[in-house]
């Protein structure tokens, strides 16, 4: 019995597919919080299917809120559809800059999870980004912004632990 | 309508109407030569080109922009070793938005073909504006970071102001500055 019980994680890993594959996301999974001189910060990392929903907001306001796919790239992540699209069975949301969508994916570096954004506002291409990281039992996070010719460092903390 | 009004109409229909607003493209529009300094993301020069480009109406509303690029050889462009690059881009008008987006020819005898970022497609747009046109191209590489390359193309009196920058996942690696005149 306890053999068919360790058995079980490697089983459930084959029938749910990749998720998850990426120990650098398995180990985001969770709720985290800090507090920051500009207000609060929170963080949600669920697994959700074959994805991860990741919910990052700044004052109550969402900074990225997307559930994450594996692609065929390693390693690099797409955002899927979610509501009445995923309910009607579109899966990806095939997101078109160029239409006014904003382009939104991850991918992972080294032990990072980086979480990207691409828009076009007025013409000019809008991109942010949240790079995540365990830092022992914190995650650290450091918001970027393109700024000109690079990208500028809009806030870094460490969230800690929160309660669900 | 009391006698007033009537001269104000009538002074209306007289007056020269305003012109309609230039479209900052019309300027741009031509054929020129020049040349460019290359440098790396630390600002050391690493290359001189050759560049030739035109920029011609697509359809109305519509350019298209192709560019030639001959990179020396010790400043140079008779000797081995000398590359040439031809790229050709199209753009027309985005239905609602103050840029244009490339021009992905649809023909009624092939399938729609939707554009693909996470594939790797190229997003490619422009502004023309005041300050010139100005051209951007995204594009998501295969390990997940990005690549985007902007080109400025402004005009000075003697032609264009050229600058082009390339930057990886944030980080400028490519810088490219020129000028270019117009010529017959």
């Amino acid at each position: 019995m306890r053999g068919l019980l360790a058995l079980f994680p490697i089983l459930a890993g084959v029938v749910l597919g990749s998720w998850p594959a990426r120990a650098e996301i398995a180990r985001l999974v969770g709720r985290w919080a800090a507090e920051t001189a500009s207000g609060p910060v929170e963080l949600r990392v669920e697994p959700a299917g074959r994805g991860t929903v990741v919910r990052l907001t700044r004052n109550g306001r969402a900074l990225f809120d997307a559930s994450f796919a594996p692609t065929d790239r390693p390693g690099v992540f797409e955002a899927t559809a979610t509501g009445l699209f995923a309910v009607l069975g579109r899966g990806r949301t095939a997101a078109n800059p160029l239409e006014g969508e904003e382009l939104l994916w991850a991918r992972e570096a080294g032990d990072m999870l980086v979480v990207s954004r691409l828009a076009i506002a007025s013409g000019k291409p809008a991109i942010d980004r949240a790079r995540l990281e365990r830092a022992g039992e914190r995650v650290r996070l450091r918001l970027e912004r393109l700024d000109g010719e690079g990208m500028v460092v809009e806030l870094e903390t460490e969230l800690e632990r929160a309660p669900r | 309508m009391d006698r007033r009004g009537f001269l104000a109409a009538a002074a209306g229909t007289l007056l020269p109407r305003p012109a309609a607003a230039r479209n900052p493209l019309d300027e741009l529009l031509g054929v020129y030569v020049g040349t460019a300094r290359v440098e790396d993301g630390e600002g050391r020069t690493v290359e001189q080109r050759d560049l030739d480009f035109t920029i011609e109406p697509f359809r109305r509303t519509g350019f298209r922009l192709r560019t030639i690029s001959v990179s020396l050889v010790g400043g140079r462009r008779d000797v081995p070793g000398v590359t040439r690059r031809e790229v050709e881009v199209v753009f027309v008008p985005s239905r609602g938005r103050p840029y244009y987006v490339e021009f992905r020819d649809q023909s009624v005898f092939r399938p729609r073909e939707e554009l693909q970022p996470m594939a790797g497609d190229p997003v490619r747009w422009a502004v023309v504006d005041a300050a010139g046109l100005h051209t951007f191209a995204f594009v998501l590489l295969e390990d997940g970071r990005f690549e985007l390359q902007e080109a400025h193309r402004e005009p000075i009196p003697e032609g264009l102001a050229l600058r082009f920058l390339r930057n990886l996942d944030g980080v400028v690696v490519r810088r490219v500055i020129g000028r270019a005149v117009r010529v017959r």
